[in-house]
């Protein structure tokens, strides 16, 4: 498995992470009944 | 909800699940691996890891726990803990005085075998009434995991890859909180390697914070919208479906598990990282592989690794010492064939699970065996102009992702589930 | 390690996932959304009577003389066949009761089907039942993301703080995935109409004793209650208490849109109080608020018998045959459906006079 030798664009890296907070943010609003909190593979 | 189910566990499950193990751990675990005297550094750490894995174990199954009987939920929970706690420490018993004899490696096989496997009703009876509803098996949290590192330390051990460890290191790679629940299946000597030579540049402090933070967003986020559109967002909520719902559903859950199981372990090898404790990956981009046999070697790897090396290798040798090197290519078959029936029902008990290893024991096969027939087919230079045509790989991309997901349909869904879901298509 | 980005391409195709799924709700109701009923048949039906809801506002032209909306409380309290037979009879002519109700307590929920119900028919009066403690918190319904579509529901947010505008459009984000899949193809009906009538009706609860318990048949036949007792008469009713733990803003606020709707579309509106379980021995009806006044209508009555009451001539340990859990049986069904219909035919009267809905 070999890895990238070069980093990606630090711009698109940035967007990418501001759009993750914001999904990550905006679940924490959702009422929490809403959610599946189920590890799949814990349940095999 | 359940009524009466008004206590803080119960408001926020999703947050009380991530941040027991992923934000106070990693904080009590820091604090016990940098600040103790060296002489108690490794007790320190065992103990952290045992209280912390005891949260986990309650958070995540207080859930549906009405409120008069979360008291005798806890105490339960932290009995049966204290059991699993004893039976890893037989465990460390027998590797301590039988290393030599088969009992280290059946051991924890057996426990597996004996909590998970035998029927419920030998087991049930023990989980008190007011939750009788959680399964006896759900009180040892990824005891499907525990076996398997414990029996793979074995081997090490034995192959004199690591050395005997000390009773508190053993407990803190046993119970290491954030692989408890679902993994990977670390081997100890990346674990032992981590303690004994920190290495920095193997797990990196910036890589490992966009590691929990990427693994957050498939965990929560994208996740939690697959879910939508999984058999059981969609398909088995007790209407009646149009037909194209089955190809959604099939394609959903494959997205869904993805999310789900990779989402997790990044956030698990994200805060390993941080901790300075390197944590074999999972997962390498398998849906870009263009086989089955490709596919699991980089989907879910460490059990992939652990079958690899405790089953596959060695039953492939005995078979083809046992049947010949003329033989080798039917003796590969046959070891791919137990390797994905055992893994099959690694996976859970009960029929749908022993077909499952059936259905990528059929596939894995026939790639082992079409790769060998295109090899001698088109010779050396062809096969590698095979290999590179870009059509031919998108195709077999398509097959093997198409073959995978439908296999989930297997661990998705129990037999009586699958009814369900099928009904679902026919007039109501 | 391996990297969380792997290359540009990587970044750009996990960026545009996610800006997708997180504008998705937006870009749907600008596309146009699919139609309204077809979120109806992505609600499962473990959360309730989706299908007899769908029928009933969607498929059902007729007027109905009266409208039961709530949770599940309603659906296992009230039987409507009683009632219609009852209406019938004092009126003289063929009545049309419909209930449309969900699991799982809201306001929003309720707020929703009313809604949805009076854009498509007509109704002479609306019963609703109103939140017990079993509500907890103060955020959308546990399943609104099966029903909420930006644009559409709820038309406004304006008047609700920041974190419930959030947690709405979150549910939104949440259910966009399966409002999705609503533009590729149509319902699936179902034919069999008494399918359709049993689905999540909890009707199999019927004959099932408290918790599990065997199921012990009991007299359904009330004690004699005096009618105006069943009525409330301001907040300072002796028969009502009031002071409960009042509802959060998020469920209030839908409370006051309720009252809104009923003045909007010109219809009566009362509510009814379905005892639980934990009532058992109250001479007085527990209720979280003063409802008339959070919905904004302080002529609504609230129906209600204190359980003491209801329960006058039943001892205490058989109370509990007339639940399987905080949900009356059959027998408890029976038993308060007669006692509060003089009640219910008392209000239709005086609120619709008795006249057939124009």
């Amino acid at each position: 498995m070999a890895l990238p030798s070069s980093k990606p664009n630090p711009v698109l890296v940035g967007v990418l992470f501001a759009l993750c907070f914001a999904a990550i943010t905006l679940t924490l609003f959702i009422t929490p009944e809403s959610l599946s909190v189920n590890l799949v593979y814990q349940a095999f | 909800m359940p009524p009466g189910l008004t206590h803080v566990l119960s408001n926020s499950l999703l947050l009380v699940t991530l941040t027991v193990p992923f934000l106070f751990f990693p904080v009590a675990a820091w604090v016990a691996l940098r600040w103790s005297p060296v002489k108690l550094r490794m007790p320190a750490f065992a103990a952290v890891n045992l209280i912390f894995a005891l949260a986990v174990c309650i958070s995540r199954g207080t859930y549906g726990v009405r409120l008069h009987d979360v008291k005798l939920y806890f105490i339960f929970s932290t009995l049966m803990f204290a059991v699993y706690v004893l039976l890893v420490a037989v465990q460390y018993l027998l590797l301590d005085k039988k290393l030599g004899s088969w009992l280290p490696l059946f051991f924890p096989i057996l426990m597996l075998a004996v909590v998970k496997y035998v029927p419920g009703s030998w087991t049930q009876g023990f989980v008190p009434a007011p939750f009788s509803n959680k399964v006896f098996a759900d009180f040892f949290l990824g005891l499907s995991y525990m076996a398997f590192r414990l029996t793979y330390m074995v081997h090490e051990i034995r192959n004199q890859i690591v050395p005997m460890p000390s009773f508190a290191e053993y407990l803190s790679f046993a119970f290491f909180v954030p692989t408890l629940s679902i993994g990977p299946i670390n081997p100890y000597s990346a674990f032992h390697k981590s303690l004994v030579a920190p290495d920095r540049t193997i797990t990196p402090i910036g890589r490992s914070w966009q590691r929990i933070l990427i693994g957050l967003t498939k965990y929560i986020f994208l996740g939690n919208l697959a879910n939508q559109l999984t058999y059981d967002g969609l398909l088995a909520d007790g209407l009646p479906h149009h037909w194209i719902d089955f190809p959604i559903a099939v394609a959903g859950y494959c997205a869904y598990l993805y999310l789900n199981f990779s989402g997790f372990c990044d956030i698990a090898i994200g805060v390993s990282g941080l901790l300075g404790i390197h944590v074999h990956e999972n997962f390498d981009r398998p849906f870009s592989k263009r086989n089955l046999q490709e596919f699991w070697a980089h989907w879910h790897m460490t059990l992939t690794d652990y079958m690899r090396d405790m089953v596959f290798v060695p039953l492939s040798k005995s078979l083809i010492r046992r049947f010949g090197p003329a033989s080798a290519p039917h003796c590969i078959a046959a070891a791919i064939a137990i390797v994905f029936v055992l893994m099959g029902i690694w996976h859970g008990a009960g029929w749908n699970f022993v077909i499952y290893g059936l259905w990528h024991a059929v596939g894995v096969a026939a790639v082992h065996y079409y790769t060998l027939f295109l090899k001698k087919r088109l010779g050396k230079v062809r096969y590698a102009k095979y290999r590179e045509n870009r059509l031919i790989y998108h195709i077999a991309n398509a097959v093997t992702l198409a073959y995978f997901a439908l296999g989930l349909i297997l661990v998705a869904n129990s037999m009586r589930g699958l009814r369900v879901i099928f009904h679902a298509f026919r007039p109501m | 390690m391996f990297p969380a980005i792997w290359s540009n391409r990587h970044a750009v195709a996990l960026i545009l996932v996610i800006a997708t799924l997180l504008t998705l709700p937006m870009l749907m109701s600008l596309v146009g959304l699919p139609p309204r009923d077809r979120v109806y048949s992505g609600i499962r039906v473990e959360t309730g009577t989706g299908p007899l809801d769908e029928r009933e506002i969607f498929e059902e032209k007729d007027p109905v003389d009266i409208l039961f909306v709530g949770s599940s409380l309603i659906v296992r309290g009230v039987d409507l066949d009683y009632i219609q037979q009852q209406l019938s009879s004092r009126l003289g002519r063929p009545v049309k009761i419909a209930r449309l109700s969900l699991k799982w307590q809201g306001l929003d929920m309720q707020y929703m089907l009313m809604r949805d119900f009076l854009e498509h028919r007509k109704a002479r009066l609306v019963i609703m039942d109103m939140p017990t403690l079993a509500l907890i918190g103060d955020s959308p319904h546990i399943q609104a993301y099966r029903w909420m579509r930006w644009g559409e529901f709820p038309r406004s947010t304006a008047d609700l703080s920041f974190r419930s505008r959030v947690a709405i459009y979150g549910a939104q984000v949440l259910g966009a995935p399966r409002q999705l899949v609503n533009y590729i193809r149509p319902n699936r009906q179902i034919r069999d109409q008494n399918l359709v009538a049993k689905l999540g009706s909890q009707s199999e609860y019927g004959t099932v004793g408290y918790f599990g318990g065997p199921f012990v048949p009991e007299p359904r036949t009330p004690p004699a209650i005096p009618l105006e007792s069943m009525f409330s008469h301001g907040a300072s009713d002796s028969n009502f208490d009031f002071s409960g733990q009042p509802l959060g803003p998020y469920h209030q606020y839908w409370a006051r849109s309720i009252g809104d709707l009923a003045k909007q579309y010109n219809v009566p509106f009362a509510m009814i109080h379905i005892p639980e379980d934990t009532e058992k021995g109250m001479t007085q009806v527990p209720e979280r608020m003063y409802w008339p006044a959070v919905v904004g209508l302080p002529a609504a009555p609230i129906l209600a018998i204190p359980s003491a009451t209801l329960f006058r001539d039943t001892s205490p340990t058989e109370i509990n045959n007339y639940y399987y859990d905080q949900h009356f049986n059959d027998n408890g069904k029976e038993l308060f459906t007669r006692a509060i219909t003089p009640a219910l035919l008392d209000l239709y009267t005086k609120e619709v006079h008795g006249a057939p809905v124009q």
